[in-house]
C-alpha cells in the first residue's frame, strides 16, 4: 500500500511538473527596455514590449517606433524576450513598464488569453494599452490594436496566385493542385492566413483548381520545411501552385522547387526573404504579400500620444495591410525598403 | 462414454448460450447506436430549429425594415440618421452592432469604422448583385475588433428623392408627380441594400445550449473552403477562432463504418446524410452538420462525445452482458458440480455392477466384462498368454457352520484381499460364486512362478482367523489352464481349468492342479 502511495505521489509530481513545463515553454529572459532614438526632455515615455527583435520582420516594427518617437516628440522604450513565444517573460516587462511609470504601453503578445489579465490591469490603471502585430481575445483588455488582417491577407495571396496561374497560362479546364505549407498549427496568424486562402479559393478559383487536403507541416524546421518542397514538386505532377503561410514555409517551398528542377509551379508566400526575393526577380511565376509592420509601429506610438491626449477609441482593430510584391513592382517595393 | 455424451452437452451449451449472448450485446450495440442517431437528429432537429427561427427573426427584422425604407421617399443620408438613432434611450440592448444603408452608387451611410470594413470586403458591390437578403462571411471589424457578419437586404423605390418629389410638384403639379410615383413604383428600382451588423457570438449564442455546456463542441463550417469557426472554444482555441479542416484531417477518423471524406461531400451536397462517428484524440464523438439558412455552404457542426450520448444505454448493454456471463457462470460450475456428482455416481454404480459387495474383487459380471476386452469375440488367438486359475475354498459350508456367517464372510474377505494383492496388476480376480474365485493371469508368468503363487496363496490362507482367535486352516483346490496351450478360446480355456479343478476335488482338494 505505502509503495502505492509513494508511485502515485511521483507520477503526480512528475504530471504537475510537465504541465509546468508546457505552460513556461521557454527561459524567462528578455532583453531589458531600450530607448530607441534620443531621449527627449518631458516627453511622453512609452513602452513597448514585442516578441522578438532578432528578425527583418521585428526591425521592421522598431523602424516604425523609431521614426514615430522622432517625429512626435517623445521616448519610446523597446524590449523584448529571448523566445518568441515567452509570454511570462513579457509580463514581466509590463511590470516593468509599469513600476517605470509609463505614459503608455504597446504591446506585441505572445499569448492571446494569458496576457489578458495584466492588460486590463495595465488598462484599468489609466494607461493606454495599444497592440501590434496580435490581437487579444478579450477585446476589452487593450485600446486598439495594429496588425495584418491575416484572413484577408491569406485571400490576397490566394487572389495572386489565381492571377498568376491565369497568366501562366493555366486553363479553367486544366487540373491543377495547389499545395499548402504552415508552420504550426498552435500559431492562429498562420491558420488565419491558410483559411483566407480557401476561403478565396473556394469561392472564385475553378473547380479543377484542387487544394491538396495534405497540409505540409515542418513544425519550424528549415531542412523539413524544404523536403516538403520537394516532396510535393516530385509527388504531384498536377501541382501547379504552392502556397506558403509564414516565411519559413515560403523559403522552404522556394528551396524545394529549386531542388526539384521543376518550372511549372507557381509559389506565393510571406515576406520578403533573400531566397523568396531572388525567385521573383527570375520570371513571373512567384510573388509573395508583405506586410506593413514599420506602420504597426509607427501608428501605435501616435495612437497612444492621441489617447494621452483626450482621444477616443473608435476602432479597435485596424489592418496595417498586406500588399503583393511580384515580379512589377518589386523593384519598387525595395526602394521603399531602403528609404 | 456416457461421461463425454453429457460433457459434449454441457459445452454444446455452453456454448450456444456465449453466442446467444454475444449476438445480444451487438444487437444492443446496435441499438445504443441506432439510439445516438436518433438523439443526434432530434438534438439537431431542435438546434437547427432554433437556428433557423433566430435567423429568420433577424431577416424578417431587416426585411420589414427594408420594407420601410424603400416605402420611404427619404435619402439615404436622412434614413441613417433616422434608423440609427432608433436604438438611442431605448431600455434594451440591440441584438445588432450596427445598422446602415449602401447605395447603388455604393456610397455607405454608417459610422466611420462600419464603412471601413464594408469597403475592405466589398460587401456592397456583393449585396447589389443579391436581389434577396445577402449574408456575408464573418470578418473581423474594424469596430469591434471581434468576429461579425452583416446581413443586407434590398431597398427599392422610386428614383426619385423627397427633394425632387418638391421640385417637380411646384413645377408640374402634384397630380403629376403621383401619376410618376405610381409609375416608378411599378418598375421597382433597386435604390441600394440596408445592412445589419451582428456579433459573431449572437450567431455562437443561437447555436449555444446550457444543456449542452462542456461535453459538446459547436462549430460554424463553410462546407467549399472547409473553414471554420470555433463557437464554443477550448483553452487552445478560443471561441472565435478560425481553423480549417484539412488541418485535422489527420487526427479525426471515420469509425464504427463512417468515412470522414464521404460526410464532407454530404455537407457539400447538402444531403440528409448529416451524421458520422468519428474519433480524435483517442475519444469518440458523434457529430452532424446542419445548414444555415441564408448562409450558403455554411452549416451549423455539432460534435458530442458518444459517452455523453449513450452513456445510459451503454451501461444498460454492460450491465446486461455481464450479468448475462454471471448466469452463465454460474450455470456452468453447476453443471460442472452436477457432472461430477453424477460421475461419481455413475463410478459408484459400475463399481456396484461389476464388483462383488463382500470381498471388493470382481464379480462375475465385472469379470466378463474383463475378459470380454481381452478376448476377442471372434476367438482369434491371442498373441499375449495367459493362464485362468479356478479356485474354490475347500470345506466353505463348515466354515460357515462353525463360525457363521459372520466368520465365512471373513474368510471370504480375507481370501479375496490375499489373491488381490498378490496379484495386483498381474490378473483379473473374480469372485463367482459362494466360495468361488476365478482369476485371469494377463501379465506373463511362468509355471514355476504360478506354482510359487499358489504356495504362498496356500500358506496366507492358512493363517486366515475366521474368529480372530483360531486359524481357520484355511485350505484350497484349484484348477488351472494356460493359453493357448490349453485351450485356443477362452471358453475352452475356462472349461480346462474347471476340468482341472474336478480333478484336484476328487482327489480331497487343497491342492492344485495344471491341465493337462
Amino acid at each position: 500500500m505505502k509503495r502505492i502511495t509513494v508511485a502515485i505521489l511521483v507520477l503526480l509530481l512528475i504530471l504537475s511538473g510537465c504541465k509546468a513545463k508546457k505552460q513556461e515553454a521557454s527561459s524567462g529572459e528578455a532583453i531589458g527596455f531600450e530607448l530607441v532614438g534620443e531621449p527627449v526632455e518631458k516627453g511622453k515615455n512609452v513602452y513597448v514590449v514585442l516578441k522578438v527583435l532578432t528578425n527583418q520582420y521585428w526591425q521592421g516594427v522598431v523602424a516604425g517606433l523609431s521614426e514615430a518617437a522622432k517625429d512626435n516628440k517623445c521616448n519610446v522604450y523597446v524590449g523584448a524576450c529571448v523566445d518568441e513565444g515567452d509570454w511570462q517573460a513579457q509580463q514581466k516587462l509590463l511590470d516593468e513598464a509599469m513600476e517605470k511609470k509609463a505614459d503608455g504601453i504597446i504591446v506585441a503578445p505572445a499569448n492571446s488569453t494569458l496576457l489578458s489579465d495584466k492588460l486590463k490591469e495595465i488598462k484599468d490603471s489609466g494607461i493606454p494599452v495599444v497592440l501590434v502585430d496580435t490581437i487579444m481575445n478579450d477585446v476589452s483588455s487593450f485600446d486598439t490594436c495594429y496588425m495584418t488582417d491575416n484572413l484577408s491577407a491569406g485571400s490576397k495571396a490566394a487572389e495572386e496566385m489565381m492571377r498568376l496561374f491565369e497568366e501562366n497560362g493555366i486553363s479553367k479546364d486544366e487540373k491543377a493542385e495547389i499545395a499548402i505549407q504552415i508552420t504550426s498549427t498552435a500559431s492562429q496568424t498562420v491558420i488565419d492566413r491558410m483559411a483566407g486562402f480557401n476561403q478565396y479559393w473556394s469561392a472564385n478559383a475553378p473547380e479543377n483548381w484542387k487544394v491538396l487536403d495534405d497540409i505540409g507541416l515542418n513544425n519550424g524546421n528549415k531542412e523539413k520545411a524544404q523536403q516538403l518542397g520537394l516532396e510535393f514538386a516530385e509527388n504531384h505532377k498536377d501541382l501547379k501552385g504552392m502556397f506558403g503561410c509564414n516565411n519559413s514555409s515560403t523559403v522552404g517551398f522556394v528551396k524545394g522547387l529549386e531542388e526539384s528542377g521543376r518550372d511549372d509551379i507557381m509559389l506565393v508566400g510571406f515576406d520578403y526573404a533573400d531566397e523568396t526575393a531572388a525567385l521573383i526577380k527570375k520570371d513571373n511565376k512567384t510573388a509573395t504579400i508583405v506586410q506593413n509592420q514599420k506602420l504597426m509601429g509607427y501608428k501605435g506610438v501616435e495612437r497612444v500620444l492621441e489617447l494621452l491626449e483626450g482621444g477616443k477609441s473608435d476602432l479597435k482593430f485596424t489592418d496595417t495591410g498586406a500588399v503583393p510584391v511580384n515580379h512589377s513592382n518589386y523593384a519598387e517595393y525595395e526602394k521603399e525598403l531602403e528609404g | 462414454m456416457k461421461n463425454s455424451k453429457y460433457t459434449g452437452l454441457i459445452i454444446a451449451y455452453i456454448s450456444f448460450c456465449v453466442v446467444v449472448i454475444l449476438v445480444a450485446a451487438a444487437i444492443l450495440s446496435g441499438l445504443v447506436g441506432a439510439n445516438n442517431t436518433n438523439q443526434m437528429n432530434s438534438i439537431l432537429a431542435l438546434m437547427s430549429e432554433k437556428l433557423n427561427t433566430s435567423f429568420d427573426m433577424m431577416t424578417d427584422y431587416l426585411k420589414e425594415a427594408s420594407d420601410i425604407a424603400s416605402a420611404s421617399r427619404t435619402d439615404f443620408d436622412v434614413l441613417y440618421e433616422q434608423f440609427s438613432s432608433t436604438s438611442e434611450g431605448k431600455p434594451y440592448k440591440m441584438p445588432y452592432s450596427n445598422i446602415g444603408f449602401v447605395d447603388s452608387e455604393g456610397n455607405i451611410y454608417a459610422t466611420e469604422g462600419e464603412k471601413l470594413d464594408i469597403e475592405k470586403y466589398g460587401f456592397g458591390e456583393k449585396a447589389l448583385e443579391v436581389d434577396d437578403i445577402y449574408i456575408t462571411e464573418p470578418y473581423r471589424s474594424a469596430v469591434t475588433g471581434l468576429n461579425m457578419i452583416t446581413l443586407f437586404a434590398p431597398v427599392y423605390g422610386p428614383d426619385i428623392s423627397a427633394a425632387k418629389d418638391e421640385a417637380l410638384s411646384r413645377r408640374d403639379g402634384p397630380h403629376i408627380v403621383r401619376q410618376k410615383r405610381r409609375l416608378e413604383d411599378d418598375k421597382k428600382i433597386r435604390r441600394g441594400s440596408i445592412f445589419v451588423t451582428y456579433y459573431l457570438e449572437t450567431i455562437q449564442g443561437l447555436a449555444y445550449s446550457d444543456v449542452l455546456t462542456d461535453a459538446t463542441e459547436i462549430y460554424l463550417v463553410n462546407a467549399l473552403s472547409g473553414n471554420y469557426v470555433n463557437c464554443t472554444g477550448t483553452e487552445d482555441s478560443p471561441a472565435g477562432t478560425w481553423g480549417n479542416i484539412r488541418l485535422r484531417k489527420k487526427s479525426i477518423k471515420g469509425i464504427n463504418g463512417y468515412d470522414m471524406d464521404e460526410w464532407l461531400e454530404n455537407m457539400r451536397n447538402e444531403t440528409d446524410d448529416n451524421i458520422i462517428n468519428v474519433k480524435e484524440d483517442g475519444e469518440e464523438f458523434t457529430q452532424a452538420f446542419v445548414d444555415i439558412k441564408g448562409m450558403e455552404k455554411w452549416n451549423i457542426v455539432i460534435k458530442i462525445p458518444i459517452k455523453e450520448l449513450s452513456t445510459a444505454m451503454s451501461n444498460f448493454t454492460m450491465v446486461m452482458t455481464v450479468a448475462a456471463f454471471a448466469i452463465l457462470g454460474a450455470t456452468a460450475v453447476l453443471a460442472f458440480v452436477l457432472n461430477r456428482v453424477e460421475r461419481k455416481r455413475a463410478k459408484k454404480l459400475e463399481e456396484i455392477s461389476v464388483m462383488d459387495p463382500l470381498t471388493k474383487v470382481l464379480n462375475r459380471r465385472g469379470l466378463d466384462e474383463g475378459l470380454e476386452n481381452m478376448f476377442p469375440k471372434d476367438d482369434e488367438m491371442l498373441e499375449k498368454k495367459g493362464i485362468y486359475i479356478f479356485l474354490d475354498i475347500d470345506n466353505f459350508k463348515a466354515i460357515n457352520d462353525n463360525f457363521g456367517h459372520e466368520g465365512g464372510d471373513k474368510v471370504l474377505k480375507e481370501s479375496a484381499e490375499i489373491l488381490a494383492n498378490y496379484f495386483k496388476d498381474k490378473a483379473l480376480v473374480a469372485r463367482v460364486g459362494g466360495d468361488e474365485f476365478n482369476l485371469y493371469i494377463y501379465e506373463d508368468m511362468t509355471v514355476a512362478e504360478v506354482d510359487s503363487a499358489m504356495s504362498y496363496v496356500r500358506e496366507a490362507f492358512a493363517s486366515i482367523k475366521a474368529d480372530s482367535h483360531v486359524e481357520s486352516g484355511v485350505t484350497f483346490s484349484a484348477g488351472i489352464a494356460r493359453y493357448p496351450e490349453d485351450a485356443i478360446g477362452l471358453e475352452e480355456l475356462v472349461e480346462s481349468a474347471d476340468k482341472a479343478l474336478y480333478t484336484v476335488k476328487k482327489r480331497g482338494g487343497a491342492d492344485h492342479l495344471w491341465y493337462s
